[in-house]
């Protein structure tokens, strides 16, 4: 089953011009990098694939399961995680309390989903602090729990939101090795405005620019793209070329 | 959550023993002169700390909403429905209101001797209004901020419980849920006061499910204020114009009656107390009778706007002859007649009936001291009564009947002194 968007269209209440208008994408398969600029429509893709906005028109699916049919919806938002660009603390709760709270608020059973934390907590190597309080953790251990968030429900696609904003080089190295263990079979969208997050991890890398894609293809087919003799950093120079038609 | 959890987290958890202790304090000050061991009437008063438990438990679902308002998680894509997900955050407000509630109504019974079960209407009204405020202070907690949310839920729900308490017409409270004026013995709940509160529940829900819904606009801030607006007015509408408690008289069919003549008919709860009473009237009916004092064909405790006039009203509330004597003689005398309520001709019948009820007393054996000491004119009184009971028998009746004549009319004035 894929993730899908047909002909969405979504505007802000308050916002003069639509996001996206007709947008159609299949989520492929793989690990996919979400490229683009600030205000590209990156965050607000990946929050109509998680069902957190309504589209005004056209319709997002997954597989047979459409959100906004009200029999389909929760079991549509089990099989999408999300992890948004804001992770908070719960106040009061610790690590694993808020991570299975997490897992418990998708539909998992509280034994179900204490014992999914646990996991969850292991594979984003935070096992050691589970009996912390999450207030007193730093931005890059909460976003740590912002992912074991996502994975404690055994969702069948994720949708990372800028996971990396914010993070130091060495936080960011430690998220590249957690996306590295995911299992391969289960696509994951990283959405990003950084080139330097870039790397061979990513089977598909997508430019979204003004709520357009502008660029899908292979990291290769990508880098292929930067002016001969672009320097040390070709994957910049792609992403101009792509955004701007700077060569 | 897992308990431990609620428990270590959740402000209802460890304020909710101290929430009980207030809802018992409470429950065994206020309106102490249940005599009766009703158990309608110890349940409503007892529910009546809800009008405390209900703000609290409000603050306390505002605090709980206020805790994903904070963490942005309430519009978050969850799978499980909204309801839920408040249901759970709400469990330990509930457990800890409807548990200060519930220990507000064994105290109640414990202190009355009865061992029965509570009005379960009172109780489902009462478990409705306390989870009606607990899941709209949550939605208060769930919009803004808990330093507001907290404050507001409490005084909303504060207001409400007490300012029409505070304000006539009576009736404005009715809605509420918080019937200290229900009942007495031979009362029962009105079914409007009861409709009118789940109304009120009603509106408070909706107004709730119009703050839980997700995404929001401002505008669901003022479609929950019609909606609990609109509760309240059609609560309000529901018990216009009511008397000055919510109770309607009781079903007489579960008195329970001794034979006469004169019968004696008590409520279930007087049981005990009917072979006395039976006894006692089986003792001074004929004295009476030979004094010339016209019976009823039965005593009864029932209580209805028309009454038949063979019915004499009484209340036989303890087992000491004396005050049944003194039940029978207020039974004996005739009702007040509606055109006493109005003001446009006198009534002198209120005078009459201190002053015949200690006759009753005297003549049935029974010192009128035990009646008159009590009375502001008590002095007076027994002297009256002394004077006439020195009286032949025929003057007597002719002054007995004077003073009845006055009692069942208005304008009539009664001949107190027997030389009037």
């Amino acid at each position: 089953m894929e993730l899908s968007f047909e002909e969405v269209s979504f505007r802000y209440r308050r916002s003069p011009r639509p996001v996206l208008t007709d947008f159609t994408w299949q989520v492929p398969p793989g690990r996919t990098v979400l490229l683009g600029p600030n205000g590209a429509g990156k965050s607000t893709l990946l929050a109509l694939g998680a069902d957190a906005l309504r589209p005004s028109s056209g319709r997002v699916r997954f597989g047979d399961l459409c959100p906004a049919r009200g029999r389909d919806r929760a079991a549509y938002r089990r099989a999408v995680g999300w992890m948004p660009q804001q992770i908070h603390a719960v106040p009061g709760l610790r690590v694993q309390e808020q991570v299975a709270y997490a897992g418990w608020l998708k539909g998992l059973s509280r034994r179900e989903a204490w014992a999914a934390a646990a996991t969850a907590l292991r594979q984003v190597a935070l096992s050691d602090l589970a009996e912390r309080k999450t207030s007193t953790l730093s931005g890059g251990q909460l976003r740590r729990v912002g992912l074991a968030q996502v994975l404690v429900h055994d969702a069948q696609v994720l949708l990372l939101d800028e996971p990396t904003a914010g993070l130091d080089p060495a936080q960011r190295a430690r998220f590249r090795e957690l996306l590295a263990a995911l299992p391969p079979e289960r696509p994951v969208v990283v959405s990003t405005h950084q080139v330097d997050d870039l790397t061979d991890l990513f089977d598909t890398v997508v430019v979204l620019d003004d709520g357009v894609i502008r660029f899908v293809g292979t990291v290769a087919e990508f880098m292929g793209l930067a002016p001969a003799g672009g320097g040390a950093r070709p994957a910049e120079a792609a992403y101009a070329q792509i955004v701007t038609g700077e060569r | 959550m897992a308990v431990q959890t609620i428990l270590r987290i959740s402000p209802a958890a460890w304020l909710g023993p101290i929430l009980a202790l207030v809802a018992m304090g409470y429950a065994r000050i206020i309106y102490p002169a249940t005599y009766d061991p009703y158990p309608l009437a110890l349940t409503s008063v007892a529910g009546w700390t809800v009008s405390v438990i209900g703000p609290t438990v409000a603050a306390f679902g505002a605090w709980e909403g206020g805790r994903l308002h904070r963490a942005g998680w309430w519009g978050l894509p969850h799978a499980r429905p909204a309801v839920v997900v408040a249901g759970a955050s709400l469990a330990p407000v509930l457990v800890a209101g409807l548990g200060a509630l519930g220990a507000a109504i064994a105290i109640r019974f414990a202190d009355a001797g009865v061992l029965a079960w509570p009005d379960l209407r009172v109780v489902g009204v009462e478990t409705c209004v306390v989870t009606a405020q607990a899941l709209l202070g949550f939605a208060i907690g769930l919009r803004l901020r808990p330093v507001v949310a907290v404050p507001a839920a409490f005084l909303l729900m504060f207001t409400w419980m007490a300012l029409p308490a505070a304000i006539l017409p009576v009736w404005l409270d009715f809605p509420t849920g918080a019937w200290a004026g229900c009942c007495a013995i031979d009362s029962d709940l009105a079914p409007r006061a009861v409709a009118s509160a789940i109304t009120v529940v009603a509106g408070f829900l909706l107004a709730a499910l119009a703050l839980l819904r997700q995404p929001f606009a401002r505008i669901q801030f003022g479609l929950a204020s019609l909606a609990a607006a609109l509760g309240i007015a059609t609560g309000l509408w529901l018990v216009r114009g009511m008397d000055s408690n919510p109770t309607v008289p009781r079903d007489p069919s579960v008195l329970v009656c001794a034979p006469g003549p004169p019968q004696v008919c008590v409520w279930p709860e007087h049981r005990s107390r009917l072979a006395t009473a039976a006894r006692v009237v089986a003792k001074v009916a004929p004295v009476w009778q030979a004094a010339g004092v016209p019976l009823p064909a039965r005593f009864s405790e029932e209580w209805s706007e028309s009454l038949p006039s063979s019915t004499g009203r009484v209340i036989i509330r303890s087992d000491n002859e004396e005050e049944i004597v003194l039940s029978l003689a207020r039974g004996v005398l005739p009702p007040v007649p509606p055109c006493a309520l109005k003001s446009e001709v006198p009534y002198f019948g209120f005078e009459a009936r201190a002053y015949v009820i200690a006759w009753l007393v005297d003549v049935a054996g029974v010192p009128p001291e035990r009646y008159a000491s009590t009375h502001v004119n008590g002095v007076e009184i027994l002297a009256t009564v002394a004077a006439v009971r020195a009286l032949p028998p025929d003057e007597q009746r002719a002054w007995l009947a004077g003073n009845l004549a006055a009692m069942r009319a208005c304008g009539v004035r009664p001949p107190l002194e027997p030389t009037q």
